[in-house]
């Protein structure tokens, strides 16, 4: 059993990289995606653990990506980093 | 009082009057009339004195002539037969009317008889009379006496009478008599010479009732004689004359008598006329009097026929004119003309009609020319009100009490979906109209159209968003309606989302920063971890890094707060142009390849120095941030009368077309992770295109993806 992997999209490189250096010390496995396709892809190939979501991303936004995500035995968490304008 | 026709009163005016000189006409004839026949019967009463007259004093002549030889033979006392005859034939000679005459003595017998024979040829002398009545009349007393009518007595024919008187003798005893019989024949002569009227009969009778003379009347035949009764009933006095009227025992028809009795002999004399003559002058006057009123009745209907008829005519002829001033036709009403034989009156009358219809007429004309003028104006005013409306950019109504929409204009028409032909809008139309948009809106609508200064937004759709107010309406502060104005908000609206959007993507500009500062201290923060000393300065430089961010953000905001408010203030003075570039590049584009030229007259500026750097570090800063090789930057300025333009050219990415106006735009960036990873606001072209336009000027960008950009700024000097 490796270690947990955990999945981060954000278009934020300078949150990307916060993440990642913070998760990886406390032994977690990480894995990067600059926006919302490539977060799916991520998804689709290496099946993390945990899902940390930005909401606004460029190409699909966090809620996009959250209900494309087809399995739910994975623990999803999405990091509010930003607030979607209203949707009506 | 009944009205009557003018006809009417007109003939009975003029038979009244016509008729009042026939009346007094008539009763005036009728007097004449009783005149005339008082007269005739006075006339006839005269004549039957008359003729009594001449009757009378024929008789007393030959009484007088008897007499006269009676006295005589008393006085000579002579009774020889030659003197008596001497005295006869004297008498005779001296009244012819007497037919025979004799003396004889006191026993009756006769001493002379003239003419002595009779016409047998015997000698009436020695006869003996004595049986004769008037005889013993003389016996009882000795005087004149005339007998009553006789014929055929002393051997003649002829009607007659005798005449007696006696003689005395010396001692005055009677000695004899002397008789005359008198010719009756001769009182026919004295009526023939009266000449009464040939209407007129004349009857004489002696006093036992023999006729004496009656036309054709054989008196001796009938000695009852014609109407005797009826004269002798009529109690006659001598010298009087009296009428009677009674019906003719000839004809048995009614008959007027004057009779008159004469006093010696006491015969009757009587005139008589039918009455039928004095009836036939009534009848033929009553005849007249009759055509004369019967004429003077057609004439006045015929004349008060002609007269009303004219009046009439007249007078339907101002009806008619009436009739058409009534309609308002007056050439109709002046066509219409009286006859000239119309009376003046009611030619004076036409004429007061017709300067009335003409007056009317022309009032009526500046009437309707002043209402047509009126009516220009209204309707220039209505134009004009309803252009007013119809250019509005909002639909407009006024809902009135009775709950139709007067006054709307083509606007709110299509916000109900109306053609302009439809039937009138109703306050029902309008709320289905809304409902129809949105069905949540009812009450809102409702509420609003009851309720004067009410507003509430209307959203049809994602792209069609209304703003529906009402006002109330007041003419002399009485509510006459609802004022309804519909207004299309959907640009505002989407305004309102892009700010609402704007303040988002702001907010998320700030926080970006913010968060990674949070992040990069709580890392730092961290014991559990001891970081290497590589990356203990990455996080603090990422640190700085953001406080600049943050700082240029708030720095960026201000400057386009101002910019939106108008509320830059330019420190313009003459700088030089070469000056300003080098600051630029020393600021922003260190690491390019930059070249600059400028042109001899464009040497110098007259612009904010500040604002101007601010400009041109924006467009360096860019162009080294969106280039993927060695940033190289051309800059060559150029000057335009008062205008100086600086054109800035790179070897960036380019930008697409459709990109090209919007990357003024606040915070549009063609992809907001690049700008950031170039770390740029979002804000910069925003604000440098805002500082040219300050500066009177503009930026203008021509770009080709992949071929770099040129954006060129230009600044006004004289602004």
């Amino acid at each position: 059993m490796s270690q947990p992997l955990i999945l981060v999209a954000d278009d934020e490189p300078k949150i990307r990289r916060l993440l990642s250096i913070n998760l990886a010390s406390l032994g977690y496995e990480v894995i990067c995606a600059v926006d919302g396709p490539s977060a799916l892809q991520v998804f689709e190939d290496h099946q993390p653990d945990l899902v940390l979501l930005d909401i606004m991303m460029p190409g699909l936004d966090g809620y996009d990506v959250l209900t494309r995500i087809p399995s739910k035995k994975q623990l999803c968490c999405h990091f509010a980093h930003g607030q979607r304008p209203d949707r009506r | 009082m009944p009205i009557r026709s003018h006809r009417y009163q007109l003939l009975v005016s003029l038979l009244t009057v016509a008729l009042i000189p026939i009346c007094v006409l008539i009763g005036y004839q009728s007097w004449l009339l009783q005149a005339e026949i008082r007269k005739a019967e006075e006339h006839q009463s005269v004549s039957t004195q008359q003729i009594a007259d001449q009757i009378e004093s024929f008789v007393e002549m030959h009484r007088r002539g008897i007499e006269a030889a009676a006295f005589q033979i008393t006085q000579s006392g002579e009774r020889s037969k030659e003197k008596l005859d001497a005295i006869l034939v004297a008498l005779y000679r001296q009244f012819p009317g007497f037919i025979n005459m004799y003396f004889a003595d006191k026993r009756a017998t006769t001493l002379a008889f003239h003419p002595e024979f009779n016409a047998r040829g015997e000698s009436m002398v020695g006869a003996d009379f004595s049986f004769r009545e008037h005889f013993k009349n003389l016996l009882k007393e000795p005087r004149t006496y005339i007998s009553p009518v006789l014929k055929g007595i002393g051997g003649t024919e002829k009607l007659l009478c005798t005449i007696v008187a006696p003689y005395f003798d010396k001692s005055g005893n009677f000695d004899g008599f002397v008789l005359g019989a008198l010719d009756l024949e001769k009182i026919g002569t004295i009526i023939e010479r009266a000449g009464l009227d040939k209407n007129i009969y004349a009857v004489v009778t002696d006093d036992r009732g023999h006729a004496i003379y009656a036309p054709g009347w054989s008196a001796l035949n009938h000695p009852e004689a014609l109407d005797i009764k009826a004269v002798s009933q009529a109690n006659l006095v001598p010298g009087q004359i009296r009428l009677i009227r009674h019906d003719s025992s000839l004809t048995k028809q009614p008959v007027v008598t004057t009779a008159a009795i004469l006093a010696s002999p006491s015969w009757y004399v009587w005139l008589s006329i039918p009455q039928a003559e004095e009836n036939a002058i009534f009848h033929q006057w009553l005849a007249s009097s009759a055509a004369l009123v019967f004429i003077v009745i057609l004439l006045v209907v015929l004349i008060s026929n002609t007269i009303s008829g004219k009046l009439a005519l007249a007078i339907e002829a101002l009806g008619t004119k009436a009739g058409f001033l009534q309609r308002h036709e007056y050439k109709m009403a002046r066509s219409v003309t009286l006859s000239p034989r119309a009376p003046t009156e009611v030619k004076a009358l036409a004429q007061t009609f017709e300067s009335m219809a003409y007056s009317i007429e022309q009032a009526q004309t500046e009437l309707l020319a002043a209402n047509t003028l009126l009516d220009n104006r209204v309707k220039e005013r209505t134009a004009t009100l309803v252009a007013a409306i119809d250019s509005m950019r909002d639909g407009f109504g006024l809902l009135n009490r009775d709950g139709h929409f007067s006054l709307l204009n083509h606007r709110l028409l299509e916000f109900v979906n109306r053609d302009t032909q439809a039937p009138t809008l109703t306050r029902e139309d309008f709320i289905r109209a809304v409902q129809k948009k949105n069905p949540d809106s009812v009450e809102a609508v409702i509420k609003m159209l009851s309720e004067p200064n009410t507003t509430f937004a209307l959203v049809e759709s994602d792209d069609k968003v209304w703003l529906l107010s009402s006002f109330a309406v007041k003419e002399e502060s009485a509510l006459i309606g609802m004022g309804v104005v519909v207004r299309d908000i959907t640009e505002a609206h989407k305004l309102d989302v892009m700010k609402n959007s704007l303040i988002s993507v702001a907010a998320h500009e700030f926080k970006t920063p913010l968060a990674s500062l949070r992040m990069q201290a709580e890392t730092l923060a961290r014991k559990d971890v001891a970081w290497t000393k590589e990356m203990q300065s990455e996080l603090i430089d990422g640190l700085v890094e953001d406080i600049d961010r943050l700082q240029t953000l708030v720095r960026d905001w201000l400057d386009l707060s101002r910019i939106e408010a108008g509320a830059i203030v330019l420190r313009r003075r003459l700088i030089k142009t070469s000056t300003v570039i080098e600051e630029a590049r020393r600021a922003a584009a260190q690491s390019a390849d930059f070249e600059f030229h400028i042109e001899k007259d464009a040497t110098e500026v007259f612009a904010d120095p500040d604002r101007l750097r601010q400009i041109l570090i924006n467009l360096f800063a860019n162009a080294v941030r969106y280039c993927d090789t060695t940033p190289s930057i051309r800059v060559h300025v150029t000057r335009s009368g008062t205008q100086v333009r600086f054109a800035v050219k790179d070897n960036g990415i380019g930008i697409a077309p459709e990109s090209q106006e919007k990357i003024f735009e606040k915070f549009h960036q063609i992809d907001m992770s690049m700008t950031r990873r170039a770390g740029g606001t979002g804000l910069g072209l925003t604000i440098s295109r805002g500082l040219a336009r300050a500066h009177g000027g503009d930026i203008i960008v021509e770009s080709k993806p992949k071929h770099g950009s040129t954006f060129t700024v230009s600044i006004e000097e004289q602004n």
